[in-house]
């Protein structure tokens, strides 16, 4: 009765959804207050009523009720009740009810935030809102029912995703998932303030911003989630293999990059109204094509853990929204023009508008490479694939750039610069990231293109310090204490003190990445129980196998005895796990990290007799790039915190605005 | 019990859903419009004052010269001034309005520079 409750709460909140975006649509065309607040109201109403069937779901998984097909294809008696949560989101229809859920939760949040502030885009945004919730809820009620009854109940279930039980998979999906559906919030604010003639009032821009950046950050979690795992447990030595489930995560995610970049010159200088639209347009879109190849697209991939058949659903979806939002904006792009225009292209702004271009560049190109195979196949009936040294030669350079732009564009004043003053104020960063050359080189960092991709970031590091460290002695110039004085420097403008420590993180991770791309030593070995080996520093010794066995799973363990120089480093074990039901074999490496470099182990092939064959990698900064993490997401939370003003806003009552600013 | 559920479920989100038009509503939703003349003068105002700000601190950084600085600071000073005489403010809504614009930028530039008082915006 439980779970027919919860279906009986998935159709009324389908239901609601479908009110809410004909009333709030009907209620803003109509001006009727109370028809558009019921329309609100509606959309408020689907949290509980989704909460309702997420509880029943949960509650099926607890009692093992097997009886409910989605619980017997994800889960079985042998399943530790912690991993309700991961099972819950592991296959098709309840990794749609999570999403349903979440963006029904962010949606409230959204409506509550912008309905006084934006009277008249908030109905356009509410509806529309409405309408993506309603086409989640109408693909689970009609064809993907998470809670639908078995007519024959099995006595077990098939169980979970063997990949999916690591702690990575308790966050990294989830996260994944909310990021690309969160695209709809800014989305629906931007095409909603379209719809209502507000596009060229840049009244939208401050919500639109904020949920640009959570959106923004909650897609750079799951990716770095995503490549973290995929580094730790898929064990095959690396982070990121282009593979098109990760390009459709990194699509979107460069999309909206470049819209939190672009918001701010709409903000500040009320420009890029065209272009911010094409940009949040653009990111809704590939936020949409990761659901498809998330959800049964036709590329192949190694990790869609929710395929389904209803891909093409996704992508119909996808190409009526596309469709849509373009005809929008071209109807209403007399309201899109700008208020003011870029004065110099030695400003911040042009640094934007170039960083925007090669953002969506190398979205482009990866969106390409990712869909190529569909073409390739059309065109000749072989399915060509495009590997990962397509990517690295076109989109490197370009992601170089980018990087150079990170350093050079927040030295720049808005407005202009002259350009004497222009190149007075890159000489310092410039001489940074000089003698991070010539130091990388006197240690032996010779590879041009390596040293070239370092001596760039040393650039964007010391633009950075350099700032701080000139605000920091001004104001101790005043009396203050350095810790004090860099604190109240900071605060005294926290979007653009945040963003340098998100670009902070991006060089970390920038780091991490040059140095294991270009300085990773990979060796490969056939060994006996017994037998040594060298790569670099490293020493270690195979000292046999360990096997366990597992209700679901059997193990086995290659442990190795490891040196580094005269130091011991310890037994390290690398794991391969089998798992009959699914015929599926996993492999964990064995990893020792520290930030200079990780000694890592892969266990490609062995057995209890014979000799194994291990694959061993030394990846420089990796640790780097797992620690821009918290740095990253501390840097968009300073960003998005709000400022005391030194004084009240002051709005005339003369002025109208006070109802809304008080 | 099942039937009762559903209609507990049912009932409770159309209530709420129906409230607006049970009770009718206090306040005229749309009695502010964010698109309003008004409403972009005001938008307008707090550009040119974010904008005066943020060249206060570049100066003060020393990421501006003293002649852009002039320069931007003279731009946005006559936006702001433009601004106001669209409003048309009285005298001390006017007064209020300078005292906070001249606030803020003593507030960023006490940030930056401690010890360099406003002298005059």
């Amino acid at each position: 009765m439980i779970v027919e409750s919860g279906q009986i709460a998935l159709v009324l909140a389908l239901m609601a959804s479908v009110y809410a975006a004909v009333a709030s649509i009907l209620g803003v065309s109509r001006r009727s207050s109370e028809l558009l607040v019921s329309g609100r109201y509606a959309l408020y109403s689907v949290l509980p009523l989704l909460l309702v069937s997420t509880a029943a779901l949960v509650y099926a998984f607890v009692t093992n009720d097997f009886s409910v097909q989605y619980v017997a294809e994800n889960s079985n008696l042998a399943m530790p009740q912690a991993y309700t949560w991961v099972a819950f989101y592991a296959g098709n229809s309840g990794s749609m009810l999570y999403i349903a859920v979440v963006f029904s939760l962010m949606a409230v949040i959204a409506v509550v935030g912008i309905r006084k502030a934006l009277p008249y885009t908030s109905p356009y945004a509410t509806g529309i809102m409405a309408l993506v919730l309603a086409f989640l809820l109408g693909v689970m009620v009609f064809l993907a029912n998470p809670l639908a009854r078995l007519a024959i109940v099995p006595a077990d279930g098939q169980g979970i995703n063997p990949l999916l039980v690591h702690f990575g998979m308790f966050i990294h999906p989830p996260l994944q998932m909310a990021g690309l559906v969160s695209v709809a919030i800014p989305f629906s604010i931007a095409i909603g303030a379209l719809l209502a003639n507000r596009g060229g009032n840049d009244e939208w821009v401050d919500q639109g911003r904020l949920w640009g950046m959570i959106s923004w950050v909650i897609l750079t979690v799951g990716l770095m989630l995503g490549s973290w795992w995929a580094y730790t447990i898929l064990g095959w030595g690396g982070y990121w293999a282009w593979d098109p489930v990760e390009n459709s995560a990194l699509m979107p995610w460069l999309a909206m990059t470049a819209f939190v970049h672009s918001i701010m010159v709409q903000k500040r200088r009320g420009m890029f109204r065209m272009w911010n639209m094409i940009i949040i347009i653009v990111g809704f879109t590939m936020a949409q094509m990761g659901m498809f190849i998330n959800r049964g697209g036709p590329v192949p991939s190694v990790h869609s853990f929710a395929q389904s058949s209803m891909g093409w659903l996704f992508l119909a979806f996808m190409v009526v929204t596309l469709v849509g939002s373009v005809a929008v904006f071209i109807w209403k792009s007399d309201t899109l023009r700008s208020r003011g225009r870029l004065e110099s292209a030695l400003s911040r702004e042009s640094v934007f508008l170039a960083q925007n271009v090669l953002f969506l560049t190398v979205a482009f190109v990866t969106l390409w490479g990712t869909i190529f195979p569909i073409f390739s196949e059309a065109a000749n009936d072989t399915v060509v694939t495009v590997g990962q040294p397509f990517f690295n030669r076109v989109n490197g350079p370009v992601l170089l750039l980018i990087v150079l732009l990170m350093g050079v564009g927040p030295l720049l004043p808005w407005r202009r610069a002259t350009v004497s003053h222009a190149l007075r104020l890159v000489r310092v960063p410039l001489a940074g990231g000089l003698v991070v050359g010539v130091l990388l080189f006197g240690i032996g960092v010779a590879r041009p293109v390596a040293l070239l991709a370092f001596v760039t970031c040393g650039i964007v590091v010391t633009g950075i310090l350099y700032e701080w460290v000139r605000g920091t002695l001004a104001r101790r110039r005043g009396g203050e204490e350095v810790p004090v004085a860099f604190v109240r420097l900071l605060s005294a403008n926290r979007p653009r003190y945040g963003g340098y420590v998100v670009h902070l993180a991006i060089i970390m991770l920038a780091a991490g990445a040059i140095a294991s791309s270009f300085y990773s030593v990979q060796r490969d070995f056939a060994m006996r129980t017994g037998d040594s080996a060298t790569v670099g520093d490293y020493n270690f010794t195979f000292i046999g196998t360990r096997h366990a066995t597992f209700p679901d799973r059997q193990e086995d363990y290659a442990r190795f005895e490891v040196f580094k120089g005269d130091s011991y480093l310890g037994i390290m074990e690398a794991l391969r796990a089998e798992y009959p039901a699914f015929r599926i074999a996993s492999t964990q490496g064995a990893i020792h990290s520290t930030p200079i470099e990780d000694f890592y182990i892969v266990p490609s092939e062995f057995d209890r007799e014979g000799p194994a064959i291990f694959r061993v990698l030394i990846n420089p900064m990796v640790w780097w790039m797992w620690a821009s993490g918290p740095l990253l997401v501390l840097g968009t939370l300073f960003a998005l915190s709000p400022r005391r003003r030194a004084a009240p806003a002051v709005v005339p009552a003369s002025t109208g605005a006070s109802a809304v600013r008080a | 019990m099942l039937v009762l559920i559903g209609i507990v479920l049912a009932i409770v989100p159309a209530a709420f859903i129906l409230w607006p038009f049970v009770v009718g509503l206090r306040r005229d939703e749309f009695d502010y419009d964010e698109g309003a003349p008004q409403a972009d003068l005001m938008r307008r105002w707090d550009a040119a004052v974010s904008g005066l700000a943020n060249a206060e601190l570049d100066h003060g950084l020393g990421n501006m010269t003293n002649s852009d600085y002039s320069m931007v600071r003279g731009q946005l000073m006559s936006e702001a001034a433009s601004v106001m005489r669209e409003m048309e403010l009285a005298a001390d809504e006017e007064e209020l309005m300078l005292s906070a614009l001249r606030d803020e930028v003593r507030s960023v530039r006490s940030r930056v520079q401690p010890q360099r008082e406003v002298t005059e915006i």
